[in-house]
């Protein structure tokens, strides 16, 4: 008998909205200046409020924290800075009442060097089921042809451990050592942590650093098929045991090599698509179409029942890696001039300060963002325009505290300014004194009013998260013009043509809409009648950023579609 | 500024009939004036004309006309303000009809162009008559790179060399360019060159173009093109800033004129080595960019990036990225965003990477004429981005 | 209360010879009368200080009265008399917003000035009234106008650094000088050395050692740059002896001075 999960539909994530954010940047309930559980959950009805149907928690495990969590010291149980067990129990169940479901990280690529784990393997024998929980090395040559990921801080994936006598491989920061997949008793404790989460009635597990698992001498140590083997594995377990529940793969890699991570349906339900964030920001500032439509044409068809993760700005830098070097360079010059900004070959600044905090390109990314073929996932704080803070190491400067209001602390906590984790973001234009939740709660016109309502208009549509998509190519190429199209399986249809203007000026757009001749658009956000479309091109004017979400309704003159 | 009559006027009536053609001739050696003077005798009746140099007259008496002296002006190799007020007031002073203002080294200018000018302004039906020049390749640069794709852009002016060095004026003409160089002489700057066409267009008068054929163009003798360019590009920026209600509105150019015959197509002279450029340009590159940055948008600096890394066989200016750039120092000069002496510095390096890649481009065959025409309608194709910059400066743009 | 107190001190020695009781009875009476001497101090001195106050007050309220009348009138008067226009008719260019145009700044300079001039008329009145004490404010006010002074030169001399680096480097660049930018950095810190060096000498603080500190450190730049200078600019050098050479021979002919002035095909650029 299955354990199902909290969501009734199998295919949930394709309507969700998830809603990203740390546990510790929330909301602090017993003020040590660390948000915590009991303080999330008190929070909970602002969520719901928002619209969020799913909630991504970044690492909250027991960690030398070194890493912001990502650097695991014990997979079954929660960190004491941020609540027990119980705690989180409580908030789970809490979610689940409020018909939210929830997403939790395992990070299986490594472990923290405080992992007992590790500290049994650096003192196991040489070819001990404990050694071999970890890949170990005499020398350094091994796996020469791996890049180095996080080159700000390290200089090679191999670092000597003196106990051990021995180098040790790490993808990433050199207090994190990878688990070696080869090893039968890793894929045991694995699912065990997985089983665990399960259990206890969480909704989907993201799979950090995914591609990096299995490590081969000669290649680059990314996406190999023994990865894919692994993956599936995993993927095995939960549908044997556990239904209607998902996991999502971070893959920073090209569509065509996220592409086997949804296996044939049989690895992970949903992968980001990181390809697409860079572009979409290079779009807007070039005012031209042409990257966005770029990318979406090399990104494959996926399984019925996968879905991509789309998202403009999460608690990681604006990876710039899969881009070219003259599109680095652009990104660098137009969104990060200060060297400050950039971190890892990326830009660590939120949505807000990206766009010079300019209301309308918010809203065009957001709706860009709500409106693309795949599941919506928000950072949290740019539903009101935080700002960032560059100033701080790492990529800290978009995991300030969130704002709630005007208050000490910005009503994150009541502790000793002093005492907070990260400081707060006080400068006079992404202060706490001017964005904050309170604040904008009470304005009708706020950012954070707006989000809300398009949050609640994308859900009465289920065409944004499961129908297809089509570019339409107007000549003018500053409009970004497409067609989303869900098939119900009756004979029906919900089309929807959207059309967004990139530029920061009015632009005249003349649209090929032969193919739904007859159909009368209605304007989704005020329900208004549009010309009924004809053979003749459809001649639309757009105001600077602004765009247009027009529901193709078959006319009452002409009732075929 | 007060002139003195030559003794030869006491001899000669105060009204004369005929045409009344005041010629302007710059300091010059005796050897040019003797060369122009006799194609102006070819050209012109001697008794309506009066020659106004600067010059110590010589005291035969052989010269046909009448010659009077002229102020000297300060700077030999380019028309200031200076000499247009000079030129209205010795046209006032002697009821002159049209102005000939003439040069250093003019003499190499045939009686027929001269008649040509000339006319024009007296015929009356054109108010300031420009020579089109024919220059050998790699010469007149600044105007090709710059001051024609400006003027043609902005203006809808055909005019090829809009820094002239020679003029036909009408009297109205003169008028007018002598209240704008009073406006400059007030502010004490009366050694800047002034834009006629600029002003022709603005007012509505009349222009004409007139091919002269070949002339050697007079060398700015002393300060160099650190100094000169700056000087230039700033009066021509001040000057489209004055003008801007004027070319914000889009003006067809009239058509085509008929192809004015190229010199003799020279046989490429020995490649220029343009690594010496390149290197100059990359130095300038790696200290000034951040000036740049603070200039030129994202799209700009990736090309000069990737233009700082080529060759020097690949080494080519897109013509788009030029139009571009003159545009946002246009806009930077008007918003002052750094101190404008030192924004037409910065200016120069990129000056002369263009002239590099223009030296590439015509030495791989193509004819130099026209790769200005393609430069000059990469401006006017973007003269919108200018435009829209104007109206709505904002720094969020590609 | 005087009196009263000088009858209780009276009556002290009266019961000097009464039992234990009495002598804690004089005890109160020695710290009465010492409370009664410093209040009495502390009171004598408030009385004496309080017109001290009143007339730095009144000084300071006066002479902001009068900068503010003055510095309209003559705001108004530099208006009519068309002050900016005519400098910049002297100048060269009108380079300024309304908000900072000379009549502005005049009147504002004027406003403050006279502020400032209130303020140590009336620490000087203070001084005056209170008489009985060797106070630190006579003292501190040369030396607070003189910080203000550093503050100014200080500031003058940043802005002065950074204008002159910039200038420098584009020059520098311009005469395709590769060491342009250790140029223009050498420039920067010697005004900012001369400027540091001024504003300690005029705050009268280091003495001899911020002057011989500044001499090495102002020689050691000056050399430091002359040795660049002479060691990296022999072409520079060359180049301008030669077209000097080619001006002072025949005028007009002279190559636009460009980088190709070494290659046998000459590029005009006018």
């Amino acid at each position: 008998m299955k354990k199902l999960g909290s969501a009734t539909d199998p295919l949930w994530y394709k309507d969700a909205i998830i809603y990203e954010l740390h546990v510790r940047a929330f909301a602090d309930s017993n003020g040590d200046g660390i948000g915590d559980f009991p303080g999330l959950l008190t929070r909970l009805d602002y969520l719901q409020d928002l619209g969020v149907t799913c909630i991504w928690l970044l690492p909250f495990y027991p960690s030398p924290l070194r890493d912001d969590g990502y650097d695991i010291a014990n997979y079954v149980d929660v960190n004491p800075s941020y609540g027990t067990l119980n705690d989180f129990k409580a908030f789970l169940d809490a979610a689940h009442q409020r018909n939210m479901q929830v997403l939790i990280e395992l990070v299986i690529n490594h472990t923290s060097d405080e992992h007992p784990w590790f500290k049994a393997a650096r003192i196991a024998p040489p070819g001990s089921p404990a050694r071999e929980m970890y890949v170990w090395s005499q020398t350094k040559l091994l796996y020469k042809d791996a890049g180095i990921i996080f080159t700000d801080t390290e200089t090679s994936n191999w670092t000597w451990d003196e106990t051990a006598k021995a180098y040790y491989w790490h993808r990433f920061f050199s207090h994190q050592p990878d688990l070696n997949f080869d090893s039968p008793e890793v894929m045991e404790e694995v699912l065990k942590a997985m089983r665990f989460w399960l259990d206890m009635g969480v909704d989907a597990l993201r799979m950090d650093a995914i591609p990096y698992l299995v490590e081969r001498d000669g290649t680059s140590c990314e996406n190999l098929p023994e990865t894919h083997l692994v993956v599936k594995k995993i993927r095995a377990a939960i549908d044997a045991e556990y239904g209607n529940r998902f996991i999502l793969a971070e893959a920073n890699e090209t569509p065509a090599d996220v592409r086997p991570y949804f296996g044939d349906g049989d690895e992970c339900h949903m992968a980001f698509h990181f390809p697409l964030m860079p572009r979409i920001y290079m779009a807007l500032r070039q005012e031209d179409r042409r990257p966005i439509i770029d990318i979406m044409a090399e990104t494959p068809a996926i399984p019925d029942n996968c879905q991509w993760g789309l998202f403009l700005r999460n608690h990681d830098e604006l990876t710039l890696a899969l881009v070219s070097e003259d599109e680095r360079d652009y990104m660098h010059i137009a969104y990060s001039n200060d060297p400050r900004m950039r971190v890892n070959g990326g830009i660590r600044r939120r949505l807000a300060p990206l766009v010079d905090n300019n209301r309308r390109r918010i809203e065009l990314l957001n709706s860009l963002l709500l409106s693309f073929p795949g599941t919506p996932i928000l950072y949290y704080g740019d539903e009101v325009g935080m700002g960032d803070n560059i100033y701080l190491g790492d990529r800290n400067s978009v995991r300030t505290p969130m704002q709630w209001n005007s208050d000490r602390n910005a009503g994150f906590s009541k502790c000793d300014p002093a005492r907070l984790y990260l400081p707060i973001i006080m400068d006079p234009i992404y202060g706490y004194q001017t964005i904050n939740v309170e604040a904008q709660q009470s304005d009708q016109s706020s950012l954070l009013h707006w989000t809300r309502n398009m949050i609640a208009l994308r859900k009465l549509f289920q065409v944004f998260g499961r129908g297809t998509l089509h570019f339409l190519n107007p000549a003018n190429r500053k409009i970004l013009a497409y067609l989303r199209d869900l098939d119900h399986g009756d004979g029906s249809h919900e089309t929807v043509l959207c059309v967004a203007n990139l530029s920061r000026f009015a632009q005249p757009v003349s649209l090929d809409l032969a193919d739904h001749n007859g159909a009368e658009p209605v304007e989704m956000v005020g329900y208004v009648p549009f010309p009924i479309i004809t053979d003749a091109p459809y001649v639309l004017t757009l105001a600077p950023y602004s765009f247009l979400w027009l529901e193709l309704q078959p006319s009452h003159e002409n009732p075929a579609s | 500024m007060a002139t003195t009559d030559s003794v030869f006027e006491s001899s000669s009536p105060s009204v004369r009939p005929g045409t009344e053609l005041l010629v302007l001739l710059a300091a010059m050696t005796p050897e040019q004036r003797e060369q122009i003077l006799a194609n102006l005798a070819t050209s012109f009746p001697a008794d309506g004309l009066v020659i106004a140099s600067p010059d110590e007259l010589p005291t035969d008496s052989e010269a046909p006309f009448r010659m009077i002296a002229a102020p000297a002006s300060e700077t030999s190799w380019t028309l200031t303000a200076a000499d247009f007020i000079n030129a209205y007031q010795l046209a006032e002073k002697n009821e002159a009809r049209a102005i000939l203002m003439l040069s250093r080294e003019s003499g190499s200018l045939g009686p027929s162009a001269l008649r040509d000018l000339a006319n024009a302004v007296l015929a009356g039906s054109t108010d300031l008559a420009v020579p089109c020049y024919d220059l050998p390749p790699r010469t007149g640069l600044v105007n090709s790179a710059i001051f024609y794709p400006l003027g043609r852009a902005l203006f809808a002016s055909p005019v090829r060399f809009p820094l002239a060095v020679d003029l036909g004026l009408s009297l109205r003409m003169a008028e007018r360019l002598a209240t704008a160089a009073h406006r400059l002489t007030a502010l004490n700057q009366a050694e800047t060159p002034l834009w006629p066409v600029n002003e022709a267009t603005v007012a509505g008068f009349a222009i004409g173009q007139f091919d002269v054929g070949l002339r050697t163009l007079p060398q700015p003798g002393g300060p160099d093109l650190n100094t000169i360019l700056p000087l230039l590009t700033g009066s021509l920026f001040s000057d489209i800033e004055a003008k801007a209600a004027f070319w914000q509105r889009s003006r067809q150019l009239p058509p085509a004129e008929k192809n004015r015959p190229m010199s003799p197509a020279s046989p490429p002279e020995a490649a220029t080595d343009i690594a010496p450029m390149l290197q100059a340009f990359r130095l300038a590159y790696t200290n000034l960019n951040e000036i740049w940055s603070l200039v030129l948008p994202p799209n700009s600096l990736v090309g000069l990036k990737r233009l700082s890394t080529s060759d020097a066989a690949a080494f080519h200016m897109p013509e788009g990225l030029w139009a571009r750039i003159v545009f946002d120092f246009v806009l930077a000069y008007r918003l002052r965003t750094i101190n404008r002496g030192h924004l037409l510095g910065s200016l120069i390096p990129l000056y002369l990477a263009w002239v590099a890649s223009h030296v590439n481009v015509t030495a791989s065959g193509v004819d130099p004429a026209s790769h200005i025409e393609t430069v000059a309608a990469a401006f006017e194709a973007d003269k919108t981005y200018l435009v829209s910059r104007w109206r709505w400066p904002d720094r969020f743009n590609p | 209360m005087q009196p009263m107190f000088a009858v209780l001190l009276q009556s002290a020695p009266n019961q000097a010879s009464r039992p234990l009781s009495a002598d804690n009875g004089s005890i109160w009476h020695h710290m009465a009368d010492a409370l009664y001497q410093s209040l009495d101090r502390i009171l004598s001195l408030l009385i004496a200080v309080l017109p001290g106050i009143l007339a730095f007050i009144v000084a300071l309220a006066v002479f902001t009265l009068i900068g503010m009348v003055v510095s309209s009138l003559l705001r108004r008067g530099l208006t009519v008399a068309r002050f900016d226009e005519h400098l910049a008719r002297s100048r060269g260019g009108l380079d300024w917003a309304p908000s900072t145009s000379p009549t502005a700044v005049i009147a504002r300079v004027t406003f403050w000035a006279s502020v400032l001039l209130g303020l140590v008329l009336g620490v000087s009145a203070f001084d005056a009234s209170y008489s009985t004490a060797t106070t630190l404010p006579s003292s501190l006010l040369p030396y607070l106008t003189r910080l203000v002074g550093a503050a100014v030169l200080l500031v003058a001399g940043t802005l002065i650094a950074r204008f002159l680096a910039r200038s420098v480097l584009i020059g520098a660049v311009n005469e395709q000088l590769q060491y342009a930018r250790f140029l223009s950095l050498g420039i920067k810190w010697l005004v900012l050395v001369l400027t540091a060096a001024m504003v300690l000498d005029h705050l009268q603080m280091g003495g001899n050692i911020v002057g011989l500190a500044f001499g090495i450190l102002f020689g050691g730049i000056v050399l430091t740059l002359a040795l660049a200078v002479g060691l990296g600019s022999r072409d520079l050098v060359s180049r301008s002896l030669e077209s000097h050479a080619e001006q002072s021979g025949e005028r007009g002919v002279a190559p636009a001075a460009s980088s190709t002035s070494g290659s046998a095909e000459s590029i005009r650029h006018f």
